[in-house]
């Protein structure tokens, strides 16, 4: 009887069906916040900060939208009605001698699988890697 | 072929149940923009500010370290102990005093309030302006309600059958399949292995309707 094509038809469905509903079933989500080192950038304009921030946030979310100057914002891209488990702002702010920027995130666990600090810490190596259009800077953490 | 039209319903039943169980998904909304630039002042007036207005909103403001100006507080959790909402507000030294931004991020759906009036209020409190009270978390209605319905449905079939309403929309049975219900008038949708079309009794204490059957606890 167990070995019946029948029976282990009947199995594989039971199995299967507890399985959907086991994996459709909803974990509590939260909001996970953190904000990336502060770095600041010697001998660059604003306009340098500017196009790192976007490079920055394009390479891993999506082209961001700059809410005022110097402060944009990203989430991660999704197919609608989905809603973006993911967000990062940079803002970039002027000094006597360049710049320095910040970064904050936000994340949504589950279902992101990225935590909003490893989100921001890539955010800060993005925006290290691109190279400034107008020299080479300075460029160091600062806590 | 009988054995064929077995596999292919089972596979039609276990993508029906995969469809019409599957949750929405809550997602972020982040607020950003806000910065205030101070001329005079010091970073420790800054993170003195800072820590304030987190806190009259949020709770347990903390600093990213002592002394950097960098201050990060999340809301009172949820009824499922998780948190909807964050702020952080960072504080640091400009050319002739101090530049302070705000960044906010709430669950949505989940959170009674939304990013931006939350980073408005904080910003307001940081700066003395005037600040406005957010919304509170919905109380869970009691009774049976007839514009909402949320709450413990048993069904009349089956006793074992127990239906958990949330005020989200949400359903979930004893086998934690979840589902959903929409009430429109005294029309009730309920997607919970399919759609069904049930009616709603003027007492709010029954509907029935597509072969099913249900009580709510009152």
């Amino acid at each position: 009887m167990a070995g019946t094509p029948r029976y282990r038809l009947a199995l594989f469905t039971v199995a299967f069906g507890a399985f959907a509903a086991l994996c459709t079933t909803a974990a509590p989500a939260a909001i996970d916040m953190a904000m990336g080192d502060k770095k600041t950038v010697t001998g660059q304009t604003d306009s340098d900060c500017n196009a790192r921030a976007q490079s920055a946030l394009t390479s891993l979310l999506q082209r961001p939208d700059e809410i005022n100057p110097g402060e944009w914002r990203a989430y991660a891209h999704v197919e609608a009605p989905a809603t973006p488990p993911q967000a990062a702002s940079i803002h970039c702010y002027p000094i006597d001698n360049g710049y320095f920027v910040t970064f904050e995130c936000a994340v949504e666990i589950p279902p992101s699988q990225m935590s909003a600090a490893d989100l921001c810490t890539k955010l800060g190596a993005a925006f290290d890697a691109k190279q400034s259009a107008y020299g080479t800077g300075t460029t160091g953490g600062k806590k | 072929m009988i054995g064929k039209a077995r596999i292919t319903a089972s596979v039609a039943l276990a993508a029906l149940l995969l469809a019409v169980v599957a949750p929405a998904r809550a997602g972020v909304q982040m607020s950003t923009g806000i910065r205030y630039v101070y001329e005079g002042g010091s970073v420790d007036q800054c993170s003195q500010k800072a820590k304030s207005a987190l806190n009259a909103y949020l709770q347990n403001a903390t600093e990213k370290s002592p002394g950097s100006g960098e201050w990060l507080a999340y809301g009172k959790p949820n009824g499922q102990g998780q948190n909807t909402s964050a702020a952080i507000v960072r504080c640091a030294l400009a050319p002739k005093g101090y530049v302070v931004t705000f960044t906010c991020a709430v669950q949505q759906p989940g959170s009674p309030f939304e990013a931006d009036p939350l980073c408005l209020n904080i910003a307001h409190s940081f700066s003395g302006k005037t600040v406005t009270t957010l919304a509170t978390p919905t109380p869970v209605p009691s009774g049976c309600s007839t514009t909402n319905l949320v709450g413990t449905w048993i069904s009349d079939n089956n006793p074992k059958l127990v239906l958990t309403m949330d005020t989200e929309g949400g359903l979930t049975d004893p086998d934690g399949v979840s589902g959903n219900w929409y009430l429109a008038g005294t029309t009730v949708t309920l997607t919970y292995y399919g759609n069904k079309t049930l009616t709603l009794s003027a007492d709010g204490k029954h509907m029935s309707g597509s072969g099913a059957s249900y009580t709510r606890k009152c």
